[in-house]
């Protein structure tokens, strides 16, 4: 008789009110938890306050100034063909580990006579695909705007090259023992932390680009192409490619005569993956809490039933 | 008191003609200042000098080029002050549209060079770099 009592309070124990109550606590945890606040999952579009630059293309004449302060505020070695040798604009060139801001030449089908000159780096997205699919969290954009790296707990996976939109971050292939990923950091710790422009947006002799924060930058490049529609492209590149980006660019040609991708989706990259990966946690807690619930119930309902055969016994 | 507004009308009028005339002798100057006056014969530009040495500009040699005065001292009409007394070195964050010295310079003389085909567009061409020198 005691033994048999002591059976319904092992199955009192997991009813399956109790069972569904467990479960979905689990699944409010999961889904509420600090699992949520993961790279990827949660959302950065970063602070209003956020700095920018915007470039004009109309203005720039290709003197490579500002890849010569990029190197140096970086200590990247010099390169092979020196700063102001031009014959680099023969072909088009990317980011490279040791060249973060490469200038190339595209011809302007409205004037033959001036090419126009496009500097390419990181675009320093609102929402970084880079910071997303990065497992360790190396990325992360800052509430300057500046998207910066942190070499120290990189891994090497390279899920960030594959996965930025632009082509930017390169891999230091030419280093075997601690292979980087290099890319533009927008001059963080040594300018933008600071307010201070990036090195290069100092050195141009043109002042082709303007350093500011990004709400200004783009009220100030439609006021340009307001004023000038002749003179600009009606587009603003970098206001919601890839869902905005902190750097911008105005031009008076085409952007996909300059080599810009121009195929990039509005949409921020990370949303792609944010729902699938907000699953995950709630997955990985509730299908073993779900097995586990499932095997305690199965074995309760065992010895039940071998204890009843027993007492039938007696 | 009537002898005090008739002379306050006076002045007023006076004062009025004085302004008109002041603005339309401007435009005369502006219409003909390339050969009216000419301005100091060569500027040495070195407010800002960084990397580059100075630059020894001939302010005789564009006064002769140059349409009038206004193809490059574009604002305020009339008032041919120097570059910077307007464009501030470095560039004021505060005036995004406004280009700062350095960029209003190079604007300037790249940007009419390149237009007319003719005059240097290249660094070195107008400034020898600093450390060449040494």
């Amino acid at each position: 008789m005691g033994k048999k009592e002591e059976g319904k309070d092992r199955r009192i124990k997991i009813t399956r009110r109790g069972f569904l109550k467990a479960t979905a606590a689990t699944g409010g945890i999961s889904l509420f938890s600090k699992a949520n606040s993961v790279v990827g999952v949660e959302k950065f579009t970063g602070a209003p306050d956020r700095y920018g630059v915007l470039t004009d293309l109309s203005l720039c004449v290709g003197c490579r100034s500002c890849e010569a302060a990029c190197n140096e505020i970086n200590n990247l070695p010099q390169p092979k063909v020196p700063f102001d040798d031009q014959s680099v604009f023969e072909e088009g060139r990317r980011p490279e580990p040791n060249s973060w801001t490469p200038v190339n030449r595209f011809s302007n089908p409205q004037d033959k006579n001036k090419p126009i000159f496009v500097k390419r780096q990181c675009m320093h997205c609102d929402e970084p695909a880079c910071a997303a699919a990065c497992l360790v969290g190396a990325f992360k954009k800052t509430p300057e705007g500046a998207v910066i790296y942190n070499e120290d707990v990189c891994i090497g996976c390279r899920y960030c090259i594959a996965a930025c939109p632009f082509y930017v971050p390169a891999y230091d292939y030419a280093s075997p023992l601690y292979p980087k990923v290099r890319k533009c950091i927008l001059c963080y710790e040594k300018k933008v932390k600071k307010g201070e422009p990036p090195a290069c947006v100092e050195a141009c002799p043109m002042e082709v680009m303007t350093f500011a924060k990004r709400k200004d930058l783009i009220k100030l490049a439609h006021k340009k192409i307001l004023e000038k529609p002749d003179k600009y492209v009606d587009h603003i590149y970098g206001e919601h490619e890839a869902g905005g980006t902190s750097w911008m660019y105005i031009s008076p040609v085409p952007f996909e005569k300059l080599g810009f991708i121009t195929d990039v989706s509005t949409t921020p990259y990370p949303e792609f993956a944010r729902g699938f990966l907000s699953a995950v946690p709630m997955v990985l807690i509730l299908w073993p809490a779900l097995l586990i619930g499932f095997y305690m119930w199965s074995s309760s309902r065992e010895e039940i039933f071998k204890e009843e055969r027993r007492d039938d016994h007696d | 008191m009537k002898r005090t507004t008739l002379t306050l009308v006076l002045v007023g009028v006076i004062l009025l003609f004085v302004i008109a005339y002041t603005y339309s002798s401007e435009k005369n100057v502006l219409a003909t200042a390339a050969t009216q006056t000419k301005g100091p014969e060569t500027i040495v530009l070195e407010k800002i000098t960084n990397k580059y040495e100075p630059v020894s500009f001939s302010h005789e040699m564009h006064t002769g080029v140059a349409e009038n005065c206004a193809q490059c001292h574009h604002t305020p009409p009339g008032e041919n002050i120097a570059c910077s007394e307007c464009h501030g070195a470095p560039f004021d964050p505060t005036e995004l549209n406004k280009p700062g010295l350095k960029g209003a310079y190079h604007r300037q003389c790249i940007g009419c060079h390149k237009d007319a085909e003719s005059g240097p567009t290249g660094c070195t061409d107008c400034h020898a770099k600093k450390s060449e020198k040494k």
